[in-house]
């Protein structure tokens, strides 16, 4: 049984730190409201889609639970969303005001990576829970503030990826389950690696790059641009820097790594078994990257404490090589099996362990949901240990216990960034 | 030439000559970057460093306002090279050089943006050398967030202390961001992110006063911010309500409890409760059980909104009682959630008392026993959910009982109860109740639950399989559907070999037989595909082998992941009598994303009854559908589609199959 902490406040709690107080509201429930004789629809679940420029418009169509309210810093962007949805939906520029709002017992966060963690600190406070586009965070300190603030408060949370449970794996043609099955069978021995690039069936999609010739332009009208910068360094307007291409820049994303490497690494992480651990090396080999705007990586390598590696190939040459390959075996895209260099089908594994894939079933339950803060921190510190080696351009010594590099001051100011203005976790 | 010219002009020549190689220098040194590996960019680098302090002068110099559109690409790459490199362990002494070269050139720029540039190098790489000249960005409201972030991240006593320093005499526009960056450094945790306050680019006055005071903390701080209950002005109230969250314990809670105490409005009672809420001491959770007794109903709701955990288990007694006698049934519906969230068992175990006293199963046999008066149904639910939250295996005997009563709402939670907190001893009565079950919803709610109950235990589902297929033999056309969804629900050999002679049945009617392949089409494992397929052999009659090939491809597209088409679909195409069951196969088939339903059309390619349908049933299976539905790119499958489409004269065929082919090119 799922125990619940201490001090959690309820999914229909309203804001507790009086931010509506501040604001002019009062920390009324929404019975009080609606009056005496209001009765709360007592299995409905209240969402909110904060950033519904691009990803966040996929959120409004999810079934499970009820649009309450959206959230954007660009007015073309609300518009849109507004006009898609039913009357009496209520549209927000501020999130912090979505989240004063007691009818919302769940909070979508889709807007870009430098805002997931603060967004979904205030939300577990609020009394919220939580589903979070990927990457989970941008930096690892953040990561760790937010596996804080969700288990004190007791909130439900998920990332927006889904294959260590459902799906077909993207190019691998399988879904995770039978890989799994396979490799905790033991057949391939131990320890594993795991090539992931585009011959393995990934992409890691290098066209999310930045542009290092960006002239300030005028901010157009709909768009809040300081509200959209938030916690990130205060850098003059450009399109490129916003709307889907926010992906290219440091600042705010990493990349193709950070866009995609979640979804390609979060199940990597769960067939090793590593969901409570990192790597303790990291080693890179790029070119120099721009202290502003990402650009291509050719290969990263992390490799665990008993030797198990993870190698994410950014050009292609892993041709022919399997996809995972053990000291007694290798298992190749499409599923096809070599056992001490004979091919093999297995049959009868045992099934891994049930997961719980339906978030909003956990939220009714308060279950933990398969991908929750605390796996889904330790996969997306996989994207930013990737990141923050090919930024300072050298290999990388970490301590998944302290969750800190070794001897390098450098690499460890990366895990807490400073932010902008008032914004901090 | 007089004796002076002759003197100087050798040593502006040798100046000059110095310079002009000082300068080639520099353009070389700077067209090594980006460096295209690690070697190379460290190398570079290493050649600036070696240079010395003029050339790392001379391309700080180059750095542009942000504005240039990166014209000045080569110096800025330099710069935040250099940063990686000099901040690497074991080149400290490039690292005092460098960070002496962005201090100076700092100081020499005028433009804020290129500040900011150095700044943020210095956040990289900057020790006790640079904060000198980072405090002195504090002063400007335009350099205040790079430099005050540089500090943040240097982290050390000089630069607490620079903090600090600035805090007394910068303009106010600047005090919040290097306050924010004294708090970071300390660990101090983040204050709580407020509508609007956080954003207000001018506070008032009041709330400036009160920020300042809160730095102060203790007893006097406390009653200040606890004064603001009586404040008309409720954004006031509100920011000393957040505030307080920066003054832990007993002291921050008690000037607030007692405000609470005397305040006449319950719109600001209710708003200390929910401040209360979030307080770990003890008086705050005294505080917080108290109003749950409040007169007014917005109070009560305030705390019994945010009570969970150990508060919530300390003031059980209360809860209960306003799930029994609530004063209107949005408090039953609260204090119900709170006992959800409460710790310990001795909230599940009262909730199993109220419901096991008042259960149908607790019918005594004793001389002049009565019954005590129930419970209405909505109550008796709230007693099965608190259950299912926080109730044990020891508990599980109460929902078990509770699947006789009166009430089908409470029935079907007493089944969520027991998916949740049954065990083994739970499957006879619901099986039971499975067995008489009248309504869809409560006979699905027992195969579920059955499920559940058994998902660990083979031998049980064994058991149950076996009951249920004996069942299902001599089943009326009015039971059978029920044991074949049953069987469904467990899967496996058995049950697929039951509904398979179930589909056979002299004794059941079509519309049975139907529902036979219909499950067994929808079974969970390949169990089912293959009775379905030995089907074939037996049946005759020509509408129920269609229903039978349709069921074979319904159950091989479900389970395609793990279908294996050879050994299961394939030898299906041996048994098909006629045109009719090669058409409903191939247009099976065409359904199939997968490369074995792709192979097993092709022999139909060149069968004369069909070919066409073939060729269509293929195009359907392997071309893309769309961006995100690429289709099949197989080579044997690629080549099959190039000779329909040489033979094939449908035009929309052709052009389908052609636009395939040249996605699967073009990717």
């Amino acid at each position: 049984m799922n125990d619940v902490s201490k001090s959690t406040p309820s999914r229909r709690e309203f804001l507790s730190r009086s931010a509506a107080a501040a604001f002019g509201f009062s920390i009324v429930p929404r019975h009080v409201l609606g009056g005496l004789a209001f009765t709360a629809p007592s299995d409905e679940i209240g969402r909110a889609v904060i950033g519904v420029g691009g990803m966040g418009r996929g959120h409004l169509g999810y079934t499970g639970a009820r649009t309450v309210a959206v959230c954007d810093v660009d007015k073309g962007h609300l518009k849109s969303a507004l006009d898609s949805l039913d009357k009496g939906v209520k549209g927000f520029g501020d999130f912090r005001e979505v989240l004063a709002l007691p009818e919302v017992d769940v909070v979508h966060i889709a807007t870009p990576p430098h805002w997931h963690g603060l967004i979904s600190i205030a939300a577990a406070e609020a009394g919220k829970d939580i589903w979070c586009e990927k990457p989970m965070t941008r930096t690892i300190g953040e990561g760790r503030r937010v596996v804080e603030s969700v288990q004190k408060h007791g909130r439900i949370f998920r990332i927006n990826t889904w294959f260590r449970f459902k799906d077909n794996f993207y190019g691998f043609g399988s879904t995770v389950k039978p890989i799994k099955q396979i490799v905790d069978s033991g057949e391939l021995g131990w320890p594993l690696k795991v090539t992931v690039g585009s011959t393995t069936g990934f992409d890691f999609k290098f066209f999310w790059s930045g542009k290092t010739d960006l002239t300030p332009q005028p901010i157009p009208a709909e768009l809040d641009y300081d509200f959209w910068l938030g916690p990130a360094p205060d850098k003059p307007y450009h399109p490129h820097r916003v709307h889907q291409t926010f992906r290219g820049y440091w600042d705010y994303d990493g990349g193709g790594l950070g866009d995609m490497g979640m979804h390609y690494l979060d199940p990597v992480q769960y067939l090793l078994g590593k969901d409570d651990t990192s790597p303790v090396e990291i080693e890179v080999d790029a070119p120099q990257q721009d202290a502003d705007a990402v650009s291509s990586w050719r290969r990263i390598t992390m490799r665990y404490a008993d030797g198990c590696e993870i190698i994410l190939d950014g050009e292609g040459k892993s041709e022919g090589q399997p996809y995972i390959e053990g000291p007694k075996g290798k298992l190749y895209k499409g599923l096809r099996l070599e056992i001490n260099g004979q091919e093999k089908v297995l049959k009868g594994l045992p099934e891994p362990a049930t997961q719980e894939g339906d978030f909003y079933s956990c939220v009714r339950t308060r279950r933990r949901f398969a991908l929750n803060e605390s796996n889904g921190h330790r996969s997306c510190t996989l994207v930013n240990l990737g990141k923050i080696a090919v930024q300072l351009g050298r290999n990388l010594r970490y301590d998944p216990v302290k969750e800190e590099f070794i001897g390098d001051e450098e690499a460890n100011r990366q895990i807490f960034q400073p932010m902008r203005g008032a914004w901090r976790v | 030439m007089n004796r002076k010219m002759k003197f100087f002009v050798p040593v502006l020549m040798a100046v000059l000559m110095a310079t002009l190689a000082h300068a080639a220098t520099v353009d070389e040194l700077l067209a090594k970057f980006p460096g295209q590996n690690m070697a190379d960019t460290n190398a570079a680098c290493a050649a600036i460093v070696n240079a010395g302090v003029p050339a790392l002068a001379d391309i700080c110099a180059k750095i542009l306002p942000e504005a240039s559109g990166g014209a000045d690409l080569a110096p800025r790459l330099a710069v935040s090279g250099l940063a990686k490199y000099c901040g690497a362990p074991g080149h400290e002494a490039a690292r005092a050089l460098f960070t002496q070269a962005l201090v100076d050139a700092m100081g020499r720029a005028t433009d804020p943006t290129v500040k900011q540039f150095f700044a943020f190098h210095l956040e990289w790489t900057g020790n006790d050398a640079a904060v000198p000249a980072l405090a002195a960005l504090l002063d400007n409201a335009a350099t205040v967030q790079p430099g005050a972030a540089a500090l943040e991240a240097i982290g050390t006593p000089a630069a607490v202390e620079a903090l600090k320093a600035k805090l007394a005499t910068v303009p106010e526009a600047c005090k919040a961001r290097i306050g924010k960056a004294l708090d970071v450094i300390a660990g101090k945790p983040a204050a709580p992110v407020a509508p609007k306050a956080a954003k207000t680019k001018g506070p008032s006055a009041r709330a400036i006063a009160l920020e300042a005071l809160v730095h102060e903390k203790g007893e006097r701080a406390a009653n200040e911010l606890a004064a603001a209950a009586s404040d008309t002005d409720p954004q006031y109230r509100g920011a000393a309500l957040l505030l307080t969250g920066r003054i832990p314990g007993k002291v921050g809670s008690v000037p607030w409890i007692r405000a609470m105490r005397a305040a006449k409005d319950p719109a600001v009672r209710a708003q200390i409760v929910a401040m209360l809420a979030t307080r770990d001491d003890d008086s705050a959770q005294k505080a917080l059980l108290a109003a749950l007794r409040d007169d007014d109903m917005t109070v009560r709701s305030a705390a019994l909104e945010t009570i969970s955990g150990g508060v919530a288990e300390k003031g059980q007694k209360v809860l209960f009682h306003m799930v029994a006698e609530p004063a209107s049934s949005n408090e039953m519906l609260e204090a119900k959630q709170a006992l959800k969230r409460a710790t310990g068992t001795a909230v599940a175990d009262e909730a199993a008392r109220r419901y096991a006293k008042q259960c149908p199963c607790a019918a005594r046999d004793i001389p002049g026993w009565v019954p005590p008066k129930p419970d209405p149904p909505e109550t008796r639910r709230a007693w099965l959910e608190i259950l299912t939250a926080r109730g044990t295996d020891k508990h599980a005997h109460v929902p078990a009982g509770a699947l006789q009563d009166d009430d089908a709402a409470v029935r079907l939670e007493a089944y969520a109860a027991l998916r949740v907190i049954g065990g083994a001893g739970q499957v006879e009565p619901v099986y039971t109740s499975f067995l008489a079950a009248k309504a869809d919803n409560e006979e699905a709610a027992a195969r579920e639950t059955l499920a559940a109950l058994t998902k660990k235990d083979a031998a049980a589902r064994d058991s149950l399989t076996a009951r249920a297929a004996e069942k299902l033999t001599s089943a009326s056309d009015a039971d059978a559907p029920r044991f074949m969804r049953l069987l469904n629900t467990f899967g496996g050999a058995t049950g697929a070999k039951a509904l398979a002679a179930a589909a056979l049945s002299p004794t059941l009617t079509e519309a049975t037989h139907q529902e036979a392949l219909h499950q067994l089409a929808v079974w969970p494992d390949p169990a089912g595909l293959a009775q379905i397929s030995a089907l074939l052999d037996s049946v005759e009659v020509a509408a129920i082998r269609i229903s039978i090939i349709e069921a074979v491809c319904d159950a091989a597209k479900r389970g395609s992941d793990s279908t294996d088409f050879a050994a299961t679909v394939t030898p299906v195409s041996a048994k098909l009598r006629n045109a009719d069951e090669k058409r409903a196969f191939l247009k099976g088939l065409g359904s199939i994303r997968v490369v074995g339903a792709a192979r097993a059309i092709t022999p139909f390619l060149d069968d004369p009854e069909v070919a066409t349908e073939a060729g269509v049933a293929l195009a359907d299976s392997a071309c893309m559908k769309s961006e995100k539905d690429k289709g099949l790119a197989d080579l044997d499958i690629l080549l099959l589609l190039e000779k329909v489409k040489t033979a094939s004269k449908d035009k929309a065929l052709v052009k389908r199959i052609q636009a395939h082919l040249d996605a699967v090119k073009k990717n």
